[in-house]
């Protein structure tokens, strides 16, 4: 917990949810070297896709430093729920970075086929990456799945609690990703409200 | 915090579209100016025209280039020209019309430059597609511009420091509805919307959330435009049959299309009949703001042709969040407070006739008050909630502002 | 040398603030290399916690700069006068927490933050509500 958490009374707290707050959790065999490293052999392009809730945003974020590290100029946006082309200027920014550069793209499948189309085909014309996360596949080279699993899902949850009062065990973790289909940013909304009722119950 | 990076990009659009628009400017606007204002008046004669080919961005363009001969102060110039852009066209024909127009042997008036002779001109006039074009390095300046006084603002400074100045920007915003509130209050809702709205029997009239009225209008308009575009190709269909040569087709097409107009106006019907029955529901206060711990003073009048039978009215608070990332967007709401106010049973309305009462209001003395923020609030509301014999159930929602305790103008007694 | 810390202390410390009343206190830096401290930040601010997005708003802002500073070591005086709203809230979906934030800017290194967490207010924490059927005929219909 870092000194600006000092005073927040539930670790489930949506401001402690957002991409790049919490460590993604790889599979076992997994690291983020190796997703750079796959990144690099297919010219800077690729795609992270999962179901919803699974933590693409989260890898992204997790990405981005790893890319800068590695000498390239990553551009990134985020695109809200039907937000069918991307912000004005957004291309233009991405050729300045004269071949350097990294377009970041959460939420690709929000853009028109067009846009889509335009965005890829602009990347390439500028010698440009494109890393994307989307639900489903945009047409770029595999680099990750996003997946739960409980023990990994119960990692995010320890890393949440760490510093708090551990109110929440690894049962009521798989009983709200039951019913929740596998969505953990949904499971661990569900856990704010068990946390809460704990800690005002004593429990 | 702003980095060297951000501010070395803005400064390269800056200087992009600072060069552009020099470049756009001078090869752009100035030749067209010059040749409108300064260029003077002479005759010349048509030598040759023809078309000529040029590779453009999006394939080959067509340019009408004409041969010309004109003396000036006794020396004899032949330039090949058209406009002063040498403007290409898109198509053989369209340059070839041109070219037409001006026929071999023939003598015409022409333009030329006093500063160089050599340069005239056989039209002049000004392109639309020079400002347009010279939007381009002027939206690099600006992004330019613009990054750079965020950068020179927000260089090394801390997100406290920022919503520092933050909070000074929107103070002096004196059209943003959120400046409106009491300063004095702040994150808590303004009361104007209810102050402003006097009452006949208490001091002030309670808006509703949703007006029934606004549902209505927009049912009736979505009818008729719906059924008016619909309707055109009934006509259609009903003429063929008239004819003899009836459009199978076309009346299969329009089947579900007729459906969804019918279903429409059903709907529309339905709500008409429900809200004009219903009546609307009226609810008044002693005053506003109110403050935690004190009592107040409730009138409530319901009209229609109903016979309720039941009808309360609950004081809620309610908190929500609104949390977004990316494509996932969740508003939750979570009721905190639930106090009955007033309770009835078996009551009829008649049109001659409202359901009225009067009732006591009071306020937790623990309540939190109000609170409006970018992403979380803390709402107070009266809810008017009534079951109709032989109808749906509804219920009418009125909001209020509750605001802390010892700030406050009114005179209302406490509860002991 | 010891880890750099920053100490904030509030006056009448542990008790809740009235609105409209006087926050006071102090801060003191341990640890701290002078010679590389740019400038120290104080903010009265309060932030949300729960479900939804963070907000934040910052009431009362300082900022001294490391000639002004003197000897970090030093303790430094703060007070503002505190707003009539929004009191700290314990709520179900939507909290409210007032504090007051150290933040020391070094000419080269990470910021070094520290807050001191303080309740403006009496708001006790919210209870989801008991349904209750309100009792019969509460008020008056003539």
């Amino acid at each position: 917990m870092t000194k600006l958490d000092s005073n927040l009374t539930n670790p489930f707290s949506a401001a402690r949810l957002r991409p790049g707050t919490i460590d993604f959790v790889f599979e076992h065999g997994r690291n983020l070297a190796q997703l750079v490293d796959a990144l690099e052999a297919n010219q800077w392009r690729g795609e992270i896709t999962g179901l919803h809730g699974t933590g693409k945003s989260t890898l992204l974020a997790a990405l981005m430093p790893a890319l800068e590290a590695r000498g390239r100029i990553v551009k990134p946006v985020t695109l809200a729920a039907g937000q069918r082309s991307l912000p004005r200027g957004f291309l233009n920014s991405v050729r300045l970075t004269a071949g350097l550069g990294v377009a970041v793209v959460d939420g690709v499948e929000q853009l028109s086929a067009w846009n889509r189309l335009r965005l890829k085909r602009l990347c390439k014309v500028y010698a440009a990456g494109l890393l994307v996360a989307s639900h489903r596949s945009a047409g770029l080279p595999g680099i990750y799945r996003t997946t739960i699993d409980v023990p990994r899902a119960w990692k995010v949850v320890e890393q949440l609690q760490h510093a708090f009062a551990p109110r929440v065990r690894i049962s009521d973790l798989v009983e709200r990703l039951t019913q929740r289909n596998g969505n953990l940013r949904e499971a661990l909304f569900d856990l704010y409200d068990l946390y809460e009722e704990r800690n005002r119950g004593g429990k | 915090m702003a980095s060297v990076g951000e501010a070395i990009f803005f400064a390269v659009m800056l200087v992009v579209g600072v060069v552009g628009i020099v470049i756009g400017i001078a090869r752009l606007v100035v030749p067209e100016w010059r040749a409108n204002h300064t260029f003077a008046e002479h005759t010349c004669t048509i030598v040759e025209g023809r078309v000529v080919e040029v590779q453009g961005e999006k394939g080959v363009l067509y340019r009408p280039e004409i041969k010309i001969e004109y003396e000036v102060e006794g020396v004899t110039y032949s330039p090949s020209t058209f406009d002063v852009h040498h403007t290409p066209l898109g198509s053989r024909d369209e340059a070839q019309a041109v070219v037409d127009r001006f026929p071999n042997g023939a003598t015409c008036p022409c333009w030329y430059d006093p500063a160089d002779p050599s340069i005239a001109v056989l039209v002049r006039g000004y392109q639309w597609w020079i400002w347009p074009a010279l939007l381009v390095p002027v939206s690099f300046i600006a992004i330019g511009l613009g990054g750079l006084v965020y950068t020179a603002l927000y260089w090394g400074k801390s997100v406290e420091r920022r919503a520092a100045a933050a909070r000074q920007v929107s103070a002096a915003e004196l059209f943003d509805l959120a400046a409106a509130a009491d300063p004095r209050f702040p994150c808590i809702p303004s009361c104007s919307e209810i102050t402003s709205s006097p009452g006949t029997r208490l001091a002030y009239r309670l808006p509703l959330v949703e007006s029934p009225g606004w549902t209505l209008f927009g049912l009736l308009a979505a009818s008729i435009a719906w059924n008016g575009a619909v309707s055109v190709f009934v006509i259609m269909a009903v003429r063929s049959v008239l004819r003899g040569s009836p459009d199978w087709l076309m009346m299969l097409f329009i089947v579900p299309f007729l459906g969804v107009g019918v279903a429409l106006v059903a709907v529309f019907a339905r709500h008409l009949r429900h809200t004009a029955g219903i009546g609307p529901t009226l609810l008044e206060i002693s005053d506003h703001p109110l403050l935690p711990g004190r009592n107040y003073r409730l009138f409530m009048s319901q009209s229609g042709n109903l016979t309720l039978k039941s009808v309360a009215i609950w004081l809620i608070c309610e908190e929500e969040a609104v949390f977004r990332q990316g494509t996932n967007a969740r508003t939750e709401t979570r009721e905190v407070v639930r106090q009955a106010v007033f309770s009835a049973s078996d009551a009829v309305i008649r049109p001659s006739e409202a359901l009225e009462a009067e009732c006591d209001l009071f306020v937790p003395a623990d309540a939190m008050h109000s609170f409006r923020a970018s992403h979380n609030q803390i709402q107070w509301k009266l809810v008017v909630c009534s079951e109709v014999v032989g109808w749906q159930s509804f219920q009418r929602s009125f909001p209020l502002v509750v605001r802390p305790t010892g700030g406050s103008d009114t005179s209302t007694e406490a509860r002991p | 040398m010891n880890e750099p810390e920053v100490f904030i202390r509030l006056d009448d410390d542990g008790r809740p603030y009235a609105p409209g009343t006087t926050l006071s206190g102090e801060y003191r830096l341990d640890g701290v290399d002078s010679a590389n401290v740019q400038a120290v930040e104080v903010s009265v601010l309060w932030h949300s916690e729960g479900k939804g997005d963070e907000d934040l708003a910052v009431h009362e802002f300082w900022r001294k700069d490391a000639e002004a500073l003197g000897d970090p070591r030093r303790p430094e005086r703060f007070s503002t006068t505190l707003p009539q709203s929004p009191l700290s809230y314990e709520g179900q979906i939507v909290k409210i927490h007032w504090c007051v934030r150290a933040r020391v800017i070094f000419k080269r290194g990470r910021d070094l933050v520290a807050q001191k967490v303080f309740r403006l207010g009496n708001v006790p924490p919210a209870r989801p509500p008991v349904a209750v059927k309100p009792e019969e005929n509460i008020g008056v219909i003539p």
